[in-house]
């Protein structure tokens, strides 16, 4: 809704250009279609439309031509019909690009991340979240789809300690955490990928080296006392950039001088490298190249598969059901959905859910051993 | 040459506004003076000329370099506390009211007296932490506020409690001489607050860039949810941060007292406060530069003062040319666009050589 206004707004100017960037991470796949309806009538009408976008499928089904950047460079510009998915995709990175989905059948363990009529009233006093219950087990990815602003945000930040919850448990392995802080729940062996990388994940001005330690720079192998050892600290930086492939001159590079998808890498180097057991991972590929992407999804689902919990939750449903072994929707602060086995599952099942149009009763994402 | 602009950037940039600023002076000393030479020679030459003025320089300094450090530890965690004046002003003055009172061998009273007079600044830059650590109070405007309380506060004491009745004009007791700040250099006015300065300035710089807490107020200052995020304990950095300002500038308006005139002799509130800030802004916060600005704008100062003695340019020419030339230093994106043009050529550059 809001992009279509935005969209009429600049034709009230009589824009004969428009410059869209990432328009639809806030639109179901529904909302998306009706949306590309519109994009098809403007261009009906004469209009020139650039289409900006991460999403391969989104490109082949609006665009005429493509035109694929990498490294601030253009590497082509064809017709859209000269190229597949695949091919859009290898030139994007330069390699071949898996899509298949990674979520293998297997034997979760324990819940490590158990929910319980979790609610949140925020100081507006409005209901965001309402008796939201669930469970992550140990070996398990489980995805959280919805539409931006239905609750996911204020979920993920009470899951991590950064908003106290109205009423309702949160328990990680079995100990309750409600009300710890921050630092306590990441001591519990919970690591958390932020929604947005700038927010809350990076301190731009800071170094490379500076933003890797921020969870552990107390702890003894990086001080002694009141003394940081910094000699320490840039090792350990310097095997995280070659282990995570980051694009960084230095440890001591200022984070504002990598691209996104490194900044993202530098992040998720530091969250998956803190030995965790649950990761709670919000929108962990917005906005980065389709190798940065590929990278985080193979890094989650191999934490996955060496017994970590992940809870998953992000705008892109293809993200959604290509990682995640069960999928919640949420809607409104409330789940309404639990698809308990995403196999055959697409983002068309997903879509009505999202919208609020169709609701399972007394939906939970809790699992009874 | 263009690398070495780049890193340098803001190096350059502060000299090139000095240069300006001084160009500027030049004008306006031209404009006004009958006798435009000698005021110039005198003003940027006179304060290096004699061991007084230079001296004066020195001593002027030392109270500069404190208040900039306290400054920059509260900018460093983006806490725009400006309390430093009434720090110092307090703490100055409660501290003569301990040294005046009490007796005790040299050995203890200097390092008490300058621990009192740290300890009520403290309290006074604690206040304005809490106040936003807890409730979200502007550390601004309660810092402004305060000031004016310890002022007036610090003056009371000094006035109706702590007052030489013999000594004929507005002042304390004379301090005992065991609370006596030594001249290191006999015929100045040099004394060993100076040598403090200079090592609480490494002391800051080792604090903020080599301990687990200068890094938890740099990373607060430098993205504060990011610091909350990683579990760092914003609440503590707030007001560790503002505490260690008033103790700071409380410790160096004390040494002030106990070096120069060994009475509290302010009246009206000296000014370092607000200097610190002006220092802590060119020094971009950082300890080093802070003392290198510091001694700059005493140089300023004292060459004013001896361009409003010895010609006929007014003191207040002075403060205009002082003030030119710090705008033309705080201004950020002063010769951003020349930076940007250098680094899209060697982007360029580079581009064109892979």
């Amino acid at each position: 809704m809001r992009q279509r206004v935005e969209i009429l707004k600049a034709l009230y100017r009589n824009a004969e250009l428009l410059i869209l960037d990432e328009p639809t991470s806030v639109l179901t796949p529904q909302e998306a279609e009706g949306f590309f309806g519109t994009l098809q009538e403007l261009k009906s009408h004469g209009k020139t439309i650039i289409f900006i976008s991460h999403k391969l499928r989104e490109v082949k089904r609006i665009a005429d031509r493509v035109t694929i950047m990498r490294d601030a460079r253009v590497i082509a510009t064809r017709d859209a019909g000269e190229l597949s998915e695949q091919d859009i995709a290898y030139l994007m990175v330069g390699r071949e690009i898996s899509s298949e989905r990674l979520a293998p059948p297997r034997s979760p363990g324990p819940a490590l991340l158990s929910v319980r009529d979790l609610t949140f009233v925020n100081e507006e006093n409005l209901r965001v979240l309402s008796g939201v219950s669930f469970d992550v087990r140990a070996g398990e990815i489980v995805g959280l789809a919805g539409v931006e602003g239905n609750g996911q945000t204020e979920l993920v930040r009470i899951l991590t300690g950064l908003l106290p919850a109205t009423s309702g448990t949160v328990a990680i392995r079995g100990r309750a955490v409600n009300g710890s802080s921050p630092r306590r729940i990441r001591q519990a062996g919970v690591a958390h990928i932020p929604e947005d990388r700038m927010e809350d994940g990076a301190a731009a001005e800071a170094s490379v080296q500076e933003n890797v330690i921020v969870d552990r720079f107390y702890k003894a192998d990086f001080s002694r006392g009141l003394i940081l050892l910094w000699a320490a600290v840039a090792r350990h930086t310097r095997s995280l950039i070659e282990r995570f492939h980051i694009l960084a001159r230095s440890p001591r590079a200022p984070v504002a001088s990598l691209s996104g998808g490194n900044i993202q890498k530098v992040v998720v180097a530091r969250e998956l490298s803190s030995e965790p057991e649950v990761i709670i991972a919000s929108q962990p590929t917005r906005g980065i190249d389709v190798g940065s992407e590929e990278m985080v999804h193979n890094l989650l689902a191999e934490a996955r598969d060496r017994g970590k919990a992940v809870f998953l939750a992000s705008a892109d449903l293809d993200e959604v059901l290509k990682l995640s072994n069960r999928v919640l929707v949420i809607f409104n602060g409330e789940l309404v959905a639990h698809f308990r086995d995403t196999a055959g599952l697409s983002g068309q099942d997903l879509g009505p859910y999202m919208l609020g149009l169709k609701k399972e009763e007394a939906a939970s994402g809790e699992v009874h051993p | 040459m263009e690398k070495f602009i780049l890193k340098y950037f803001n190096l350059l940039r502060t000299i090139i506004a000095v240069l300006i600023g001084i160009v500027i002076s030049v004008f306006l000393i031209f404009l006004i003076s009958r006798d435009p030479g000698f005021s110039l020679q005198q003003f940027l030459l006179g304060p290096l000329l004699s061991r007084s003025r230079f001296s004066s320089m020195v001593e002027m300094a030392s109270p500069i370099i404190m208040c900039g450090l306290a400054i920059a530890l509260a900018f460093q965690a983006r806490q725009f506390n400006v309390g430093a004046e009434g720090a110092l002003y307090l703490g100055a003055a409660v501290g003569t009211g301990f040294a005046v009172s009490t007796a005790m061998p040299g050995f203890l009273h200097l390092p008490l007296t300058l621990l009192v007079a740290g300890g009520v600044g403290a309290l006074w830059g604690f206040l304005p932490g809490l106040l936003k650590a807890r409730w979200r109070g502007s550390e601004l405007v309660a810092s402004l506020l305060l000031n004016y309380v310890g002022y007036y506060l610090g003056l009371y004491l000094i006035n109706f409690h702590f007052r030489d009745k013999n000594a004929g004009y507005l002042v304390s007791y004379q301090l005992p001489k065991s609370a006596w700040l030594a001249q290191f250099i006999p015929n100045t006015r040099m004394h060993w607050g100076i040598l403090l300065s200079l090592a609480f300035a490494v002391l800051v710089f080792l604090f903020l860039y080599h301990t687990t807490s200068g890094y938890e107020i740099r990373m607060t200052g430098a993205n504060e949810k990011f610091a909350r995020f990683g579990g760092i304990n914003v609440f503590k950095v707030v007001v560790l941060s503002q505490l260690l300002l008033g103790l700071l500038a409380g410790i160096g308006g004390m040494s002030e007292v106990m070096g120069i005139h060994r009475r509290f002799n302010w009246q009206s509130s000296p000014g370092y406060g607000w200097d610190g800030v002006v220092v802590a802004i060119i020094g971009r916060n950082h300890p080093l530069l802070i003392v290198a600005a510091s001694f700059f704008l005493a140089y300023l100062r004292v060459g004013g003062q001896v361009l409003n003695l010895m010609s006929d340019v007014p003191a207040e020419m002075v403060t205009v040319i002082q003030s030119i030339i710090i705008l033309l230093i705080t201004a950020e994106a002063f010769l951003a666009q020349w930076r940007y043009r250098i680094t899209v050529r060697q982007a360029e550059s580079r581009g064109e050589a892979a």
